[in-house]
């Protein structure tokens, strides 16, 4: 009985200090095993030995002067027993936690392996807790897929992602466009190519410090853009058909000088042009009040008075009409879409066959939830088809639904331009909040930007018409929206 | 005694049809003629709500036609017509329903150019146009899965100049 006793006691004095296995797990081939770990005060340490063993450096441990020197052949890490500061190459640096010495054995903890000894050799080991795994070698892919999708105006090549990643975009070069992903890791070979397509190619290289992908353009020159996207996170090369000699009318003259590639290079990913879509026009009067004021009159005005206010900040603006003109709803997604601009906000004023009817609201364009849709999501499912481009062909219909779905692809970026300017509206205007909305709108579908629609108030209403009437709450208005334009530019880092 | 009694019933009878008859002559028409020896049938009919946000159901009794396209012509226009419960009616009063038909699963509707000509009305006026037509049809008619919005007899990209009613609009969509 007191034997039993004796050795109980001697267990708990030891303090958990007891020998706990952890599998490793290597990324370059080697075959998964197992190791002891040492537990204290329930913290995991590993010993010197193992560690020079799993990253492959050189070690040597003195006594005498109290400390273990790690090296790789040109670098070394000197590391004081009981202490926390550690050196390498003469240089103090970031110290991990204090070691640990037991019998002739040092000990490091995994957080200060994973953190300072490993990142000190550029090795990568990671530590995962929860599973009592060691990961040494590579980081994980966090490049999962490229995803193409073509349509006969535009495709969308979509770098699948695990969490956002940073990438340096170069200039087009010969129809190229390059991206380097800086720390990007892919699991499998990735590779697109299709004969006649406005992507004719998209070559994936896995290089020491990230991927580099190359989209090469065809011949036709179409306009292209790269953006990151959130949730699903990934990195995103739009193309479409340039069509600029098709805008017709003479007011809505694009910035001149200005080339296509340059819009989009780097230096150009800044919000720094925006369409104004003031709503309906000539003829179409859009809604009228109850003592004649017309819709199409306030779009204008507060039109022009965003315009002025944008324009004050630095940001071109163009208006898709600036007089009293009827232009039809595809010349209009056609503006914004051939000058390249950054967002689209279309200006109306709200109208119902009931006067008491009031308050503002903000839409933008809903995701296609129509069969259509789902037969791309059963066709992702059943295997993540390419489906090459197939102008005129049976496929057209195909096509078509893809085209559509690509349309999607701001539908994020729009929500939240949505939400700002609602916030602002909110903010500054004494009118009744009936929130951010979704519907089919035509003249947002169009365009390849983030887009937004804007029912400032209802002018069926007699007393939202006199507001309309009223410079003043125009001046508001316009304000609002330009302050939510600048917190886009801002939250987007453009 | 008794001939007289049978003769009396008759000359009440006679008297209190004749009565009931030119009461209903002399009674201001109802808005929808429901002839009594007729069928009926009974539709809810959906409406925009006071701010236009929502639908408005409406139960009516309809006149049960011979065909069910014929059925279906009654209930829009009826939908035309407006409410008479304080709904507010979606589309103008001023337009004329130049026919229906069914192909498909889908009805066709043909309405009068004065749907967009006469439509007056910004997004929500139209948001909420979409679902009422679409409910009353698709409601009323198990059968019919989606409909489509045809003005003189062609189809029309969008009714007031915002949304988008070139697709045929199925009611799980359009609530």
């Amino acid at each position: 009985m007191k034997v039993c006793l004796a050795i109980l006691l001697t267990l708990i004095l030891a303090g958990g200090s007891l020998a706990e296995p952890a599998g490793v797990r290597y990324s370059d081939g080697r075959p998964s095993e197992e190791i002891d770990l040492l537990e204290r005060g329930g913290r995991a340490y590993i010993s010197v030995l193992q560690v020079s063993r799993l990253l492959g450096l050189e070690v040597s441990t003195d006594w005498t002067d109290q400390e273990v020197v790690l090296g790789d052949g040109t670098r070394t890490v000197q590391i004081l027993i009981g202490g926390t500061v550690w050196v390498r190459d003469g240089q103090p640096i970031a110290a991990g936690e204090a070691t640990l010495s037991e019998g002739d054995e040092v000990y490091l903890t995994l957080p200060s392996v994973e953190q300072t000894l490993a990142p000190a050799f550029d090795r990568n080991l990671r530590w995962d807790e929860r599973k009592r795994t060691i990961i040494v070698g590579l980081p994980a892919p966090n490049i999962i897929d490229i995803e193409v999708r073509a349509g006969r105006e535009r495709v969308t090549a979509t770098i699948e992602t695990i969490g956002m990643l940073n990438y340096d975009l170069y200039p087009e070069e010969d129809r190229q466009v390059r991206l380097h992903i800086r720390g990007g890791v892919f699991s499998k070979p990735l590779g697109f190519a299709s004969e006649g397509g406005l992507i004719e190619r998209v070559e994936a290289v896995q290089q020491t410090d990230g991927v580099e992908v190359t989209v090469t353009l065809s011949k036709d020159g179409p306009a292209y853009r790269v953006y990151p996207r959130r949730h699903p996170d990934g990195i995103v090369v739009l193309v479409w058909r340039r069509t600029l000699t098709d805008i017709p009318e003479p007011e809505f003259r694009p910035p001149s000088q200005m080339l296509w590639a340059d819009r989009f290079s780097p230096e150009h990913m800044k919000l720094d042009l925006v369409v104004i879509d003031p709503g309906h026009g000539g003829e179409n009067f859009g809604s009228v009040g109850p003592s004649g004021y017309m819709e199409k009159e306030f779009n204008l005005e507060v039109a022009r008075r965003l315009k002025t206010a944008l324009e004050r900040e630095g940001i071109e603006t163009i208006l898709t009409r600036n007089d009293d003109t009827f232009i039809d709803l595809e010349t209009r997604t056609e503006v914004a879409n051939s000058v390249g601009a950054d967002l689209f906000i279309s200006v109306h004023a709200n109208g119902y066959r009931n006067s008491e009817a009031n308050g503002f609201e903000v839409y933008f364009l809903s995701p296609a939830e129509d069969d259509g849709a789902r037969t791309v999501a059963a066709m992702e499912n059943a295997g993540r088809e390419i489906v090459p481009l197939a102008a005129g062909s049976a496929d057209d219909e195909l096509a078509f639904i893809l085209w559509d779905t690509a349309q999607n692809e701001f539908v994020l970026e729009s929500s939240n331009l949505a939400q700002m300017v609602n916030e602002e509206m909110h903010k500054r205007l004494t009118l009744k909040n009936r929130g951010v909305k979704q519907a089919g709108f035509v003249v947002l579908a169009g365009v390849y930007l983030p887009a937004v629609l804007i029912e400032t108030a209802f002018i069926t209403n007699p007393r939202e018409e006199r507001l309309l009437k009223d410079e003043a709450f125009q001046e508001t208005v316009a304000d609002a929206i330009l302050e939510a334009v600048l917190r886009f530019k801002t939250d987007y880092g453009r | 005694m008794r001939r007289f009694l049978i003769a009396l019933i008759v000359v009440v009878v006679a008297i209190g049809v004749i009565w009931f008859m030119r009461a209903r002559l002399e009674a201001p028409p109802p808005r929808e003629e429901v002839p009594e020896a007729e069928k009926v049938r009974t539709v809810t009919l959906y409406y925009g709500s006071s701010d236009g946000s929502s639908l408005v159901p409406e139960v009516r009794t309809l006149p049960s036609q011979e065909t069910e396209l014929d059925n279906l012509r009654t209930l829009v226009e009826a939908l035309i017509a407006g409410s008479r419960e304080g709904g507010v009616a979606t589309i103008p009063a001023s337009v004329r329903l130049r026919g229906v038909f069914i192909h498909d699963k889908t009805a066709v509707i043909d309405f009068s150019d004065e749907l967009v000509d006469d439509f007056n009305g910004g997004s929500t006026a139209e948001y909420i146009l979409i679902p009422s037509l679409v409910q009353t049809v698709c409601g009323n008619f198990p059968q019919i899965e989606a409909v489509r919005i045809l003005v003189e007899g062609e189809e029309t990209e969008t009714i007031g100049g915002h949304i988008s009613v070139a697709k045929p609009l199925e009611p799980r969509q359009w609530r």
